[in-house]
C-alpha cells in the first residue's frame, strides 16, 4: 500500500526565485498594452431568440 | 432535450443534450457559421460583416435555461434533474485561419476582457454555480468547428474535477494554518525552476510536477485572486502576455498550431465564500506526445483513473522552455 504523505508543512514562501527567474522574465509586453481597453459592449437577439453579444475594442486592429 | 442523470457509483451527474447530435461537423472555411455573413452571402451565426469579438448562446447547448423537468425515468437511487444551465460560443476574432497563438498580445487581452465580463454576468444567475471557460482546439481534441473560438458552461452544479480540486485545497487549508494549496504549489514551482517555463510580473506557467500530459502547462496568478473577476489590470495585462510566450512557444514545439484543451478553474458561483481555497488557474492539456503520436485517455486513465506518463515533467518542460525562449 501507498501511504498519502502526512499533510505538507507549508515549507516555503514566494520569495525563494531562484536565478533562473531573472531570464525567465521576459516583460515584452506592447507599449499601448499599459492603458485598459475602452470596450463597448452591444446585446441582441437572434431571429430564434438566442442572444448576441458584440464586444467592440478602441484599440487598433491586429 | 436537456437532462442531467446522477451516477451514485462516481457521485456524479451525466448532461444528455440528444440534439447535440446534429450540430455542424467540420464545413468547408466557404460555410464556416462562425464566420460574419457577408453581403449576398449565406447567413452565418454573427449578421455583421466585421467584428472584434462576439459572444453568443450555443445553437447544440448541453445545458438550456429553459430546459424542463425530465419525464420520468429516475429513481431515489438515480435520479434525474433538468440540464438547465447557460452556454455560450465565444469568437475570438473574424479571421477564419487566425488561432490564439496568432493573435496579438492586445487581443488576447480583450479577451480576457470578455472573459472577465462573462464570468461574472453568467456567475450572476441562480441557476449557474460555475462558469466553466474552456478551449477545444485542433481536431485531435474533436471541434467541429475550426474558427478561432471557446466556450463558456455555465453549469448549474460544480463539476466534479473542480470541486475535487476546491475540496482538496479546503482540507489543505484548514491543515495548514489557513494556507493556499496552490500558492504553496507556485511556490514549489518556484523554488524547483525545472519545470517553470516563462514568468511575467503577475503570473508563471510551469509544467506541474504531476501532469497527466507530456506537455500540460498551468499558469498561475501569483496572487490568490479567487476568480479571474479579481485580477486588476495590471495582472490582467500580464496574463495575456504570458499566454501568448507560452501559445507561440507551443506552435513551435512541433512546427505545427498545436492542439489542446485550455480549461479555467476559478471560484464557483454559487454564493458560498472561496477565499483561500479557489485559486484563478488556467491549464492546457494538450494531446500530443510527439508530433505523430498522441496521449490516448485508455484503460488505466479511463476505466481506473490512473494516468500513466512516459516522460518525466522535467524533461518536456525543458524541450518546450527552449521553444519559448527561441520564439
Amino acid at each position: 500500500m501507498i501511504r498519502l504523505p502526512a499533510t505538507r508543512p507549508a515549507s516555503s514562501t514566494t520569495s525563494g526565485y531562484t536565478s533562473l527567474e531573472s531570464e525567465l522574465v521576459n516583460d515584452c509586453r506592447e507599449d499601448s498594452l499599459q492603458e485598459d481597453p475602452k470596450v463597448e459592449k452591444e446585446r441582441e437577439s437572434k431571429d430564434d431568440g438566442r442572444y448576441i453579444i458584440f464586444y467592440t475594442f478602441g484599440d487598433e486592429e491586429d | 432535450m436537456n437532462q442531467l442523470r446522477w451516477d451514485p457509483t462516481l457521485r456524479e451527474w451525466v448532461a444528455y443534450a440528444t440534439h447535440r447530435q446534429d450540430r455542424t461537423f467540420l464545413p468547408p472555411a466557404e460555410y464556416c457559421p462562425l464566420c460574419p455573413t457577408k453581403p449576398g452571402g449565406f447567413p452565418t451565426e454573427v449578421p455583421r460583416e466585421h467584428y472584434d469579438i462576439v459572444v453568443f448562446e450555443n445553437r447544440f447547448p448541453s445545458f438550456a435555461p429553459n430546459a424542463s423537468n425530465p419525464d420520468g425515468g429516475g429513481s431515489d437511487l438515480t435520479p434525474t434533474a433538468p440540464g438547465r444551465g447557460i452556454c455560450e460560443v465565444v469568437l475570438y476574432s473574424d479571421d477564419h485561419d487566425a488561432t490564439l497563438a496568432t493573435m496579438s498580445e492586445r487581443r488576447i487581452r480583450n479577451l480576457i476582457e470578455v472573459w472577465t465580463d462573462r464570468y461574472k454576468e453568467l456567475g450572476d444567475s441562480d441557476e449557474v454555480d460555475y462558469v466553466f471557460i474552456f478551449e477545444n482546439k485542433g481536431e485531435a481534441i474533436g471541434v467541429t468547428l475550426h474558427h478561432p473560438h471557446g466556450q463558456i458552461y455555465g453549469y448549474p452544479f460544480i463539476p466534479p474535477r473542480p470541486a475535487k480540486e476546491l475540496q482538496a485545497a479546503r482540507e489543505y487549508r484548514a491543515q495548514n494554518e489557513g494556507r493556499c494549496l496552490h500558492c504553496d504549489l507556485l511556490s514549489q514551482e518556484h523554488e524547483d525552476a525545472r519545470r517553470v517555463l516563462t514568468k511575467g510580473e503577475h503570473f508563471t506557467a510551469f509544467i506541474p510536477f504531476y501532469a497527466h500530459f507530456p506537455f500540460e502547462v498551468h499558469v498561475y496568478s501569483r496572487r490568490c485572486a479567487p476568480s479571474i473577476a479579481d485580477l486588476e489590470s495590471a495582472e490582467r495585462r500580464d496574463l495575456a502576455s504570458v499566454l501568448k510566450r507560452l501559445l507561440v512557444g507551443y506552435d513551435s514545439l512541433f512546427g505545427f498550431s498545436l492542439p489542446y484543451m485550455m480549461v479555467m478553474h476559478q471560484a464557483p458561483t454559487d454564493g458560498e465564500a472561496y477565499d483561500g481555497i479557489a485559486h484563478f488557474h488556467i491549464e492546457f492539456y494538450p494531446p500530443n506526445r510527439t508530433a505523430d503520436k498522441l496521449k490516448y485517455l485508455a484503460g488505466s486513465e479511463t476505466g481506473a483513473g490512473a494516468f500513466i506518463m512516459d516522460v518525466l515533467p522535467e524533461t518536456s518542460a525543458e524541450t518546450l522552455r527552449g521553444k519559448i525562449e527561441g520564439s
